[in-house]
């Protein structure tokens, strides 16, 4: 009986050491402030590398103007590129100003940037000027920047009175895929014609799209169903998710499109499971009452470190140049960077996420994340943090998703 | 002095109660197949509830019909209703049949009114509707047609002038008397909606969001005032001595209101809220009320639902 219980409590106490060093297992990144002068300490989904190689970001600066920047790697230098304000001439404040370049930053082949903004401090329930008052929020513009003639586009508002979220880019077809907040309109911009479609609600308010192989554009929608635009039929689909592997369905919340097109890798805030959605399984014959049809969304593997305990929040997420899928999983306020690898179906805990040479900086939480040809990933963290305050942030991680070969 | 007071008092009494008197609503949602959304017109027949689902070539629609157990698509309506499809299933057109189902009076987007005979051949009437100012080619055009107790067929045209039409002679008589509208917006003055009382009063919704009540007997309009600060009344219906409407401009959010027709008072709804607490975003497309306290609508645009209302006051 004696050897049983020895054996048990070297067992237990091998398995915690095992958890501990599990979870103990550090990251660092290279932290760059974002200007000060551009920001109230936020930004969201707003950040991709342009073709010049550099990183462009949205802020957030609640009740006034937001700001697009671009960072310069080889300099480590910051640009203001777009103050909203300024360009529209709007003067709008609190719930009515331009405050916020939320929607995926998205860049052509021609290196254009693709930037647009919506309102802060959402209040769309209460507020009664809401698509009603000439005095309230006028709306969302679209801005385009060339960084070769250094001009910015003020495209307009693209829908009265509402922001513009989400964000795919179809550069064969030359058209930009948004929605609205909070009619969650779906909008196709045509670069070329410079025409707006609104194709109607979506029912969902996903901040991330994906797009696909065949230029289809998928997004969450009401719960339990993935929508999705075909650009064949020019229309928009409710799929319903038929869920295969352990667990209960949570609505993605960050979703990317696999290195071959054919799969979304997503994970939920507080979801136990990367997805994986297969677009192979698309079916327009089996429905429910409701949908149009259904596509199959496989929970592959815990999104969270061995040995935690509980999933964690998981807001955004970028596909590696070597095909995985990378996110954030903040847990007990802590955040862990993740990486999915869909060729052995595993996550793996890269560490808990720590600033270089400050490290008594504690990131908390990644709202955007953006991949460089070399494999470098770059999120971007906002001022917050359990220990000392961090500044809103873009952190770079050098080459951690390099492309095998 | 006494008097005076003990009637103040009761008169307070009796508004506190009349104020306080509040309905409560559930909207429930009725699922049904994606290609059987936007019902653009709910109707009865008998005791059927129709609904029409225009497709995109306006030539073309499908016809469900629901009740209780649920939503279910028809092939036709029954045969003695006249069907003219490329009226029926075209949303820019305004519609109605006449009480006897067999003809379909029209009022198209230049403001032309135009009945259909029962082999479906369409007799042109009259230009009614009149264009804004400086929009020469933009008819403000009324959206809904209000079929009374002497089987006439009511609507508004230019400057919110009453146009009465007998289906049966197809006599059009403009009546000399006007929607409510202020100084120099009398040319937007047109019809959202309008329902008929037991007694044969039509309440009006106009485009500017007045409500107004009509006698066709003694040709009296009362203008009942604005329930909203905005434009549109989206859809009326009558029930129990009072009117329910659902107002808003199409782009806003849609609010419910309530008319007694008895006390004369407005009571203000608010916004809409489905069973999920969400706020319901789209306009409503068209309401019918049937009986058992039940109001069956449809909002409109791409994931816009049947739904039902159950109101207790």
């Amino acid at each position: 009986m004696k050897k049983i219980i020895s054996v048990f409590i070297i067992v237990a106490f091998t398995t915690t050491c095992v958890a501990l060093a599990e979870k103990q297992k550090y990251i660092e990144g290279e932290m760059f402030p974002v200007p000060q002068s551009t920001h109230n300490g936020s930004g969201y989904t707003a950040i991709e590398v342009g073709l010049d190689g550099n990183i462009y970001v949205g802020t957030a600066f609640y009740g006034s103007s937001a700001h697009l920047v671009r960072f310069n790697p080889r300099t480590s230098k910051w640009e203001d590129i777009i103050d909203a304000h300024k360009i529209t001439r709007e003067t709008g404040t609190g719930l009515d100003s331009q405050s916020k370049f939320h929607a995926k930053i998205l860049v052509d082949d021609d290196g254009v940037i693709w930037a647009a903004t919506k309102q802060g401090n959402e209040n769309f329930i209460d507020r009664p000027e809401f698509g009603e008052s000439s005095t309230g929020y006028p709306g969302g513009h679209l801005f385009s920047f060339n960084p070769r003639t250094n001009t910015v586009i003020d495209h307009g508002i693209l829908r009265k009175q509402e922001g513009i979220m989400g964000g795919a880019i179809d550069r064969k077809r030359k058209k930009l895929y948004y929605w609205s907040d909070p009619k969650q309109h779906f909008l196709i911009y045509d670069i070329q014609s410079r025409q707006l479609k609104d194709l109607g609600t979506t029912g969902g308010s996903p901040r991330y799209m994906a797009i696909d192989a065949y230029g289809r554009v998928f997004g969450t929608g009401r719960s339990g169903i993935i929508w999705m635009y075909d650009p064949e039929t020019d229309m928009l689909y409710d799929l319903l998710v038929k869920l295969e592997g352990p667990g209960q369905y949570k609505d993605p919340y960050a979703m990317v499109s696999s290195k071959d097109g054919k799969k979304i890798f997503a994970c939920a805030i507080g979801g136990e499971y990367v997805m994986e959605f297969d677009l192979s399984t698309i079916s327009f014959s089996e429905k429910s009452p409701d949908t149009d049809g259904s596509i199959v969304c496989r929970h592959v593997c815990l999104s969270y470190p061995e040995g935690v305990s509980k999933p964690g929040d998981q807001h955004a997420g970028v596909l590696g140049k070597d095909g995985c899928f990378y996110f954030p999983n903040v847990i007990d306020k802590s955040p862990y960077l993740m990486k999915y690898d869909p060729e052995k179906k595993k996550t793996e805990c890269l560490g808990e996420i720590k600033i270089k040479g400050n490290s008594d900086l504690k990131p908390l939480y990644a709202q955007g994340m953006c991949t460089t040809k070399d494999g470098t990933i770059y999120m971007m963290f906002i001022s917050a943090g359990s220990g000392k305050q961090m500044p809103f942030s873009i952190v770079r991680f050098n080459k951690i998703s390099v492309e095998k070969k | 002095m006494k008097t005076k007071i003990l009637l103040f008092l009761i008169l307070w009494k009796f508004s506190s109660a009349v104020l306080c008197e509040s309905f409560t609503l559930k909207i429930i949602n009725l699922p049904f197949p994606p290609y059987q959304r936007n019902v653009t017109k709910l109707f009865n027949i008998g005791k059927n509830v129709y609904g029409i689902i225009p497709e995109c070539s306006y030539h073309h629609g499908r016809i469900i019909t629901f009740d209780d157990n649920g939503v279910r698509q028809v092939n036709n309506l029954p045969s003695d209703v006249l069907v003219v499809e490329s009226v029926i299933f075209n949303p820019e057109l305004t519609w109605t049949w006449d009480k006897s189902y067999k003809k379909i009076v029209v009022l198209d987007p230049q403001g032309v009114l135009s009945i259909y005979d029962n082999n479906g051949h369409r007799k042109e009437i009259q230009t009614i509707a009149g264009t804004r100012p400086f929009e020469k080619s933009s008819y403000q055009v009324s959206r809904t047609f209000a079929m009374g107790r002497d089987n006439c067929i009511y609507t508004a045209g230019k400057d919110g002038y009453i146009f009465k039409l007998n289906p049966e002679t197809m006599e059009v008589k403009k009546l000399n008397v006007r929607l409510p509208s202020v100084k120099g917006r009398e040319a937007w003055a047109s019809l959202d909606a309008a329902t008929v009382t037991d007694d044969g009063t039509i309440y009006f919704g106009t485009f500017d969001g007045y409500i107004a009540s009509f006698n066709p007997e003694s040709n009296v309009m009362k203008n009942l005032g604005k329930p909203f600060r905005q434009q549109r009344i989206q859809a009326l219906v009558y029930f129990n001595n009072i009117i329910f409407g659902i107002g808003g401009e199409p782009d806003g959010l849609p609010r419910w209101f309530i008319y007694d027709t008895i006390a004369g008072t407005f009571e203000i709804g608010g916004t809409l809220k489905n069973t999920e607490n969400k706020l319901i975003y789209e306009p409503v497309n068209s309401m019918i009320y049937l009986e058992n306290n039940k109001i069956y609508g449809s909002f409109s645009g791409r994931l816009g639902s049947l739904f039902v209302i159950q109101y207790e006051r």
